[in-house]
């Protein structure tokens, strides 16, 4: 039985063991990555430090130290499960207390905002699929993307990728959860729209650029940043989760709305530095929920809607 | 083992210090030069209750609190060998320094020992945050030392602390006295025995956050020596621990004790060997500066013999950690006479050679000005944990006449 | 009384075992990746079991072995049935490990299938009985 409900801590051994985690992983800080983005900023991606102390940065998994990423991978479990999205069954029977390192690949970029304290208040990443040479999205040898795999499918055989992109032209978005500790609506906003910048710029930074972004969404949660961030997404319908009974995250696809697979390819080599930009100086209002609303009115984002079966050869 | 010693040494590290053993080795001790020696006075002579955080954290940030934490739950994953090298460098500067983080490492020894892994989920990673965290190991009380420590003095511990189960939780009520760390600790791991057994029979370790309601941190004990750290009495009044916080099951308490005592002692041997040390390349320094009858102190025959005498010491004391620490690393249970042997000869040598290098700095020696005098202090303070030269001597003694079971 | 009637049954009832341990992801990916390889040396009956990602082999070592359990198959019986825990086994030697101790403390915590599934394998061989 799966549960994090308070009354259930106390009968459900899973449910305290998921709650131990929960506050374990409340306890960590990382304050030092700030330090070490400052020391050795080759290593980073992006480095943005605004008013309020708050820091956001984007580092491959390869420049992580060892610690630093089972601490990212905590704190994206514990977020999880406080959502209900993860299994404190499996979590228990397996003794896990962060997700799997085991999942992230080389080349994968965290995207991290992180409070003066040095604790992460809220996370993306942009993660790759692993392969070493960049291969045809046909190739039936290829790795498959977290979301493939998921729902049990070659995204591309449902909307048709842009001429001449392999694998390493494609980035998956996984994990955009904020601290369960952000209750202010300001600062709420205010960490999405640094996520959504060191996105950006982490997007910009890729080599080969990157041309398609892939991933799955609750339509009425998740997706609307995707369209904030002025993205033509593409929803995909009809497809059905893969996981089994012991996937850690089996409760993210049984427990939400329907969770949909979504393809955006990106109009030109420079949509994302200009979204990245107008994401900047949104962060530089005074009012950040009118400038929020006035980039989205500058360039929204548009959707459209893939049905689930797949596309003639 | 019988009488006979086995000569037979398979000891490949002794001569060749792993890699990263020797790039922790090296970072311990430019940290240790840099800022542990110019503030080892002033730690020395604070009000006892005095505890620096600032450099404490500092020993957190070069990883000096998870050594032994395994490396899937962020830390460094080093063995006894790494350990003792480490604690070495630390105690050559201040002993009380190395005492905080051996101290922290003895909390989390009952949770690896455990083999339990949920509760080393719940525990281990805390150290691998960049906040420091500390961890005490509560053992020691007012009228139950040694006796906890026995397997065959547990009949006739008095006073123990008890623990009461009550459905999915224990409640522990008693009393911890000298409990290194106590005061700082985020968990500590607290031995109780189980209500209704005669003595520490049934002594069981128990994995305690701190701030659990019940708990009190009381007096810190003003000791002569290893000031840096703090000695805590910690007071249990009806404290609730959930069951899935014991380690090593009812009744294991005994048992992850003597398995604990047996790893840690070399690493407790090489702080009195850094103890000794320091000592000695104090007394070099000096003996080597100082001109008296027109010629250095070392060229003097009777202080010539002196220094030999004390760098011997110093070098067989390591070779005797060394040995120990390894053969922990490489069988289980860890071994009973080469560990206490260890620690029975370092603790005598950084007496011996504190005393000697003491005699050969003359007044300067005395003074505190000069910080021999703590390290005599520090040396005499080592004999105390661990295991006192009398419980030393009985294990290594039992050992001479066991047979083994293999 | 000794646990197991025969060879033959401790055999049978180990090779089940470390074949389940062996299914699972975890430990299977841990022994494959850190070249894992664990040799039990049991005695009464006296056989050895040698475990490494290609599989269990009885009285057979194929490599050397980074860690060595030696304990009895009763004892081995009393430890996978959870009637005896290992912290106590150990400081009463009833078990011996050689090996990396680090290797052993990241060993000992993936056997948890093991422990679950042991009483079942048990009762279906008869051991015990």
């Amino acid at each position: 039985m799966c549960t994090n409900a308070p009354e259930d801590v106390a009968a459900h051994p899973a449910a305290k063991y998921a709650a131990d985690v929960v506050s374990l992983n409340r306890d960590l800080s990382f304050r030092n990555l700030v330090n070490l983005a400052k020391q050795d900023p080759a290593l980073f991606t992006h480095f943005a430090e605004r008013g309020d102390g708050l820091v956001t940065l984007a580092v491959p998994t390869r420049h992580l130290p060892h610690r630093y990423l089972i601490g990212l991978q905590g704190f994206r479990l514990a977020q999880y499960l406080q959502l209900g999205w993860a299994c404190s069954d499996v979590a228990y029977r397996q003794a896990i207390f962060c997700e799997p390192l085991g999942v992230t690949h080389a080349d994968d970029e965290h995207i991290i905002t992180l409070s003066p304290s040095g604790r992460i208040l809220g996370y993306v990443s942009l993660a790759t699929n692993g392969d070493g040479e960049s291969r045809d999205l046909f190739d039936p040898e290829r790795a498959a993307f977290p979301v493939e795999e998921a729902h049990g499918i070659n995204i591309f055989d449902r909307v048709a990728p842009l001429a001449g992109v392999g694998t390493h032209e494609v980035r998956e978005l996984k994990r955009f959860v904020h601290s369960r500790t952000l209750t202010d609506r300001t600062q709420r906003l205010r960490v999405t729209l640094e996520l959504l910048h060191g996105l950006g710029q982490a997007v910009v930074a890729a080599s080969p650029a990157v041309r398609t972004l892939i991933g799955d969404v609750e339509e009425h949660v998740a997706l609307r940043h995707l369209l904030m961030a002025g993205l033509e997404v593409q929803l995909v319908e009809g497809t059905a989760p893969q996981l089994t009974d012991h996937d850690l995250l089996k409760h993210a696809y049984t427990e939400r709305a329907s969770v949909k697979p979504f393809v955006s390819h990106l109009p030109d080599a420079g949509f994302a530095a200009q979204q990245a930009t107008m994401l900047a100086e949104t962060l530089d209002s005074p009012d950040l929920f009118q400038a929020a609303t006035d980039m989205s009115s500058s360039r929204p984002g548009r959707l459209s809607r893939v049905d689930g079966e797949r596309r003639a050869a | 083992m019988t009488a006979t010693l086995d000569a037979t040494l398979d000891i490949p590290t002794l001569t060749t210090i792993p890699p990263d053993v020797a790039a922790l080795q090296q970072e311990v001790r430019r940290w240790c030069q840099e800022r542990v020696a110019p503030a080892v006075r002033a730690l020395d002579e604070a009000d006892a209750a005095d505890f620096d955080w600032d450099l404490i954290q500092e020993g957190h940030d070069l990883g000096l609190t998870r050594l032994v934490v395994p490396k899937q739950f962020g830390g460094l994953g080093y063995g006894e060998f790494g350990v003792a090298i480490a604690l070495e460098e630390l105690a050559a500067v201040d002993a009380g320094l190395a005492l905080v983080f051996g101290a922290t490492m003895l909390g989390q020894a009952p949770v690896l020992l455990s083999g339990d892994p949920r509760l080393q989920a719940r525990f281990l990673p805390l150290f691998s945050g960049d906040e420091v965290v500390l961890a005490c190991n509560a053992i020691t009380e007012d009228k139950a030392g040694c006796d906890l420590l026995i397997p065959e003095n547990a009949e006739y511990a008095v006073d123990v602390m008890q623990a009461r189960r009550e459905g999915d939780h224990y409640v522990l009520n008693g009393d911890k006295k000298f409990i290194t760390n106590g005061k700082v600790a985020k968990y500590g791991t607290v031995f109780a025995n189980i209500e209704g057994h005669e003595g520490a029979t049934m002594l069981t370790c128990f994995v305690v956050p701190l701030d659990t309601p019940g708990i009190t941190r009381g007096a810190i004990a003003d000791k002569m020596g290893y000031r840096t750290c703090l000695g805590t009495e910690l007071h249990f009044d009806n404290v609730i621990v959930p069951a899935e916080n014991v380690a090593g099951g009812e009744g294991g308490g005994v048992y992850i004790n003597v398995q604990q005592m047996n790893m840690a002692r070399a690493a407790v041997a090489a702080i009195a060997t850094g103890v000794a040390r320091g000592a000695l390349e104090q007394a070099v320094e000096f003996a080597g500066e100082r001109i008296q009858g027109g010629k250095v102190l070392w060229q003097h025959q009777f202080t010539a013999r002196k220094l030999a005498e004390m760098a011997a010491k110093v070098e067989a004391s390591r070779m005797l950690y060394l040995r120990a620490a390894y053969m922990a690393d490489t069988q289980i249970p860890a071994p009973v006479f080469e560990t206490a042997a260890a620690k029975l000869f370092a603790d005598q040598v950084a007496i011996e050679v504190c005393t000697e290098a003491m005699s050969v700095m003359g007044a300067r020696g005395y003074l505190r000005d000069h910080g021999m005098e703590k390290r005599l202090r520090d040396a005499l303070g080592s004999r105390i944990y661990e295991g006192t030269p009398e419980v030393l001597a009985l294990a290594i003694t039992e050992s001479l006449y066991e047979t083994d079971d293999f | 009384m000794p646990a197991f009637s025969s060879k033959e049954q401790a055999a049978s009832v180990f090779t089940t075992l470390f074949e389940i341990l062996l299914e699972d992801d975890r430990f299977s990916t841990t022994v494959r990746n850190e070249n894992l390889t664990v040799l039990f040396k049991h005695s009464d009956p006296d056989m050895t079991v040698y475990l490494d990602a290609d599989g269990v082999y009885v009285d057979e070592v194929p490599n050397a072995p980074a860690i060595t359990i030696q304990m009895s198959c009763t004892t081995a019986d009393a430890l996978w049935a959870g009637r005896l825990l290992m912290p106590i086994a150990l400081a009463t030697r009833k078990i011996k490990i050689s090996g990396s101790v680090a290797k052993v403390i990241e060993f000992v915590p993936m056997l948890q299938p093991a422990f679950d599934r042991y009483p079942q394998i048990a009762a279906d061989a008869g051991v015990n009985a």
